[in-house]
């Protein structure tokens, strides 16, 4: 047995969560000395745990992570008020940790309140971190400018913020010049410029600047003049009437920025401007033109977001120039229009499969798919760990031969054996549920929609993929049975999100009732015994 | 811990999901357990027909909200115009070319939403404006005159406060501001809403500029 002292040193070096967590499941002392030495937890589902246990399970944490709603709610399938509320949290956090230093929150409900809380109550408050966040203002920012002394990340992601004023960065007081990172990508309104000027100026660790939308292109020089150690930059919109003193400037600007590593941002492209950003392409690992309909990129990257302007012959061109390519996200420019005009096929993300060895990671929205294409994917990259797919328009099936997607799926399961993120579209049985539950045994996230014939698909994947944890589901035939069968499964999982499938009020019920350790939920508009139930989140 | 929550959502046709039309499709499968499979017929039937309107389903595709408009009007060829005059359809998100905006009107209860991207010239969004209210102004039976159901042209005066209502609207920094003063562009770029304000109301502040 090692002295405390020993373990708590090695403890130490432990940061996972999951690591901590195995940690304190081996013996009563363990648990006991790894919960005085946890500084930051973390909680994916704010439901699983009361925060008072929380605080009293681990009385030195430094950092806290939640997560609220469940992700189908970034598609509208949660209703208004259901929940993930912070407020809870952060009264006994003001209670029970007053010297916190990191809140990092996703999809929860943050009000103007509770950010006065966290400004007033925590003397050492340096990150705050909201993603898919809503329920503040710009007053509540306005709170954490004043009051937070020492903050360093304030990084707003796709929030939902009420946009009162833009004069809420000017309470970022003189003295105050402890800044690493501002997002403020998510806000529509104006901000103060000369504020955000200011304030950048008197940031000399600044490292991460993400602008909103209504930076104007000519303004970026002045900012990136101010802060060329910057590493992640996102541009405001960039467009502009083509001027030669806004294109020296910016061109300057942008090659003195030595660190560069990430770009972002790109509304509205005037395409003449995009060379200035050249000098810097061989030094990014990271660049997101996913708001930017314009058709270019050459550069070399680690992870790239676009648009389906891309194009097959674009990603043909990644394919070929981008050799150390790890992520590749193309989204939709037209996702609610049936034809698009934009020749962006299965053929592109077989090109990429093809030329980039690296590629781990996958979302990729199109029209049309192969099983063929499918399968070309799966052997030319069996190290893929993330692989979404989605097929615009719901239940197509292989668009040369007609037939269920089923194939395609399971050869990707089979061959990337360490697939971790896997969601699905296009037309499919429970065939390939049963090609999942036998091969995908490293599988944590399963999203599907549309799918699948009968309860025994279902079951196929509840009985089948060992590591599961999140599965969310919508508009499949999927009831009962399964769900009962294999409600032991749904304890080790973290949540499951049914949504428009067969499951009975009654069978809600009883799984309520066999297990009392989980949360079952139903949210449904008519209260009604044999009425179809919407959704069950599960601990 | 043990905890079942029932809720019942105080709105909501969006939990209600229809690949077919309404009267047709997934609800009635729904109170048919367990027989066969049913979804089958109405799946395939849709994607045999080749659905026209892939939007029609709630949450799906699965892109964000902040993606749904990213195709902007700097495109002309790309601009789409309603149907018909009137800039109040109901809502779809996924009109990418739009730009709706709530107005109100002083006097009537309900609002109304205009896209502003349907029209470009102020004389236009006047006539729009007097379109969306007078029938509603008209159907309240609101008339200084005693006369009911007669419906009045808004639009005459609208924008030189010279008739019985004045357009103004909210800016992005949360001014109010007389519509006309600014190049059509500009209004539109910075227009959050709209408001149709009895111009007696606002006389204070006419007199104040001239």
């Amino acid at each position: 047995m090692f002295p405390e002292e020993v373990l708590e040193h090695v403890f130490s070096f432990l940061t996972s969560h999951t690591d901590r967590n195995s940690v304190s499941l081996v013996c009563k002392t363990w648990y006991e000395m790894e919960r005085w030495c946890r500084k930051r937890v973390f909680i994916g589902n704010c439901y699983a745990v009361n925060p008072k246990v929380i605080i009293k399970r681990f009385p030195e944490v430094k950092g806290v992570e939640l997560k609220g709603k469940p992700h189908f709610a970034d598609f509208n399938l949660v209703p208004e008020g259901w929940g993930g509320f912070v407020w809870p949290w952060v009264v006994e956090f003001a209670k029970g940790y007053p010297w916190l230093e990191e809140i990092r929150l996703k999809r929860m409900v943050v009000s103007d309140e509770c950010l006065e809380i966290v400004a007033k109550s925590f003397s050492k408050f340096r990150v705050l971190v909201l993603e898919s966040c809503d329920g503040f203002s710009t007053d509540g920012l306005a709170s954490i400018a004043s009051h937070c002394r020492n903050l360093r990340v304030l990084d707003l992601r796709e929030c939902e913020v009420e946009e009162l004023s833009g004069h809420w960065l000017s309470h970022f007081p003189d003295s105050f010049t402890s800044l690493e990172v501002l997002n403020i990508a998510c806000l529509g309104s104006e901000v103060s410029f000369s504020a955000l000027e200011r304030l950048v100026a008197r940031s000399p660790k600044l490292k991460t600047l993400r602008l909103n939308r209504t930076v104007p292109l000519e303004k970026l020089s002045t900012l990136l003049q101010r802060a060329p150690q910057l590493i992640d930059f996102g541009t405001g919109s960039y467009s502009a009437e083509i001027r030669s003193d806004v294109y020296s400037s910016l061109k300057d600007a942008f090659s003195s920025c030595k660190n560069l590593k990430s770009l972002s941002g790109f509304w509205d492209v005037t395409p003449a401007y995009l060379p200035v950003v050249h000098s810097v392409c061989s030094q990014l690992t990271s660049l997101n033109l996913s708001y930017a309909s314009t058709q270019s990129p050459e550069l070399t990257k680690i992870r790239l977001v676009v648009l389906d302007c891309i194009e097959d012959t674009g990603l043909n061109t990644v394919s070929m120039t981008c050799k150390d390519l790890r992520e590749l996200v193309v989204f939709p420019s037209e996702p609610f229009v049936g034809d698009a005009e934009v020749q962006l096929t299965e053929q592109g993300l077989v090109s990429v499969s093809q030329g980039c060895s690296k590629l781990q990671s996958v979302l990729y929205f199109c029209r049309q798919m192969s099983n063929s294409a499918l399968i070309s994917i799966s052997k030319n990259r069996p190290n893929l760990t993330c692989f979404r797919l989605c097929i615009i328009e719901p239940t197509v099936p292989d668009y040369l031969t007609l037939e269920p997607l089923d194939v395609g799926f399971g050869s990707i399961v089979e061959n990337c054996k360490q697939l971790t993120r896997l969601s699905m579209s296009g037309l499919l049985t429970d065939r390939v549920f049963e090609y999942i539950g036998t091969h995908a045994k490293n599988l944590d996230m399963l999203s599907i929609a549309f799918a699948g014939d009968s309860d025994l698909g279902l079951h196929h994947v509840l009985s089948g993929c060992d590591s599961l944890r999140k599965l969310e589901i919508r508009d499949c035939p999927f009831g009962d049975k399964a769900l009962l069968a294999n409600a032991s499964k749904l304890e080790k999982m973290r949540s499951l999100w049914m949504s428009s499938c067969l499951v009975s009020f009654g069978a809600c019920k009883l799984l309520g009732q066999k297990m009392p350790g989980l949360n079952v939920e139903v949210i449904d508009e008519r209260e009604n015994l044999n009425s179809l139930p919407e959704y069950a989140p599960v601990e | 811990m043990k905890k079942m929550m029932i809720k019942e959502t105080c709105e909501d046709t969006r939990l209600e999901l229809r690949l077919c039309p309404p009267g047709d499709g997934l609800y009635s499968i729904a109170t048919a357990h367990g027989t066969g499979c049913p979804p089958k017929s109405p799946m395939s039937k849709s994607s045999n027909k080749r659905v026209a309107q892939p939007h029609a389903v709630v949450g799906w595709p699965p892109v964000r909200t902040t993606r749904k408009n990213i195709m902007t009007s700097s495109n002309s060829t790309k601009v789409k115009v309603p149907a018909d005059g009137r800039g109040d359809k109901k809502t779809s998100p996924d009109q990418e070319n739009s730009l709706y905006v709530k107005i109100n009107m002083d006097g009537v209860a309900i609002g109304r939403k205009v896209d502003l991207k349907a029209y470009d010239t102020y004389q236009k969004l006047s006539s729009a404006v007097d379109e969306l209210f007078g029938g509603l102004l008209a159907a309240q039976g609101v008339s200084s005159f005693g006369i009911t159901n007669n419906r009045r042209d808004i639009s005459n005066g609208l924008l030189d406060g010279t008739g019985e209502y004045t357009l103004v609207y909210d800016d992005n920094e949360g001014d109010r501001i007389l519509v006309g003063d600014v190049p059509w562009d500009m209004f539109i770029s910075s227009a959050k809403r709209l408001r149709v304000l009895k111009t007696s109301e606002l006389s204070a502040i006419r007199q104040r500029d001239t």
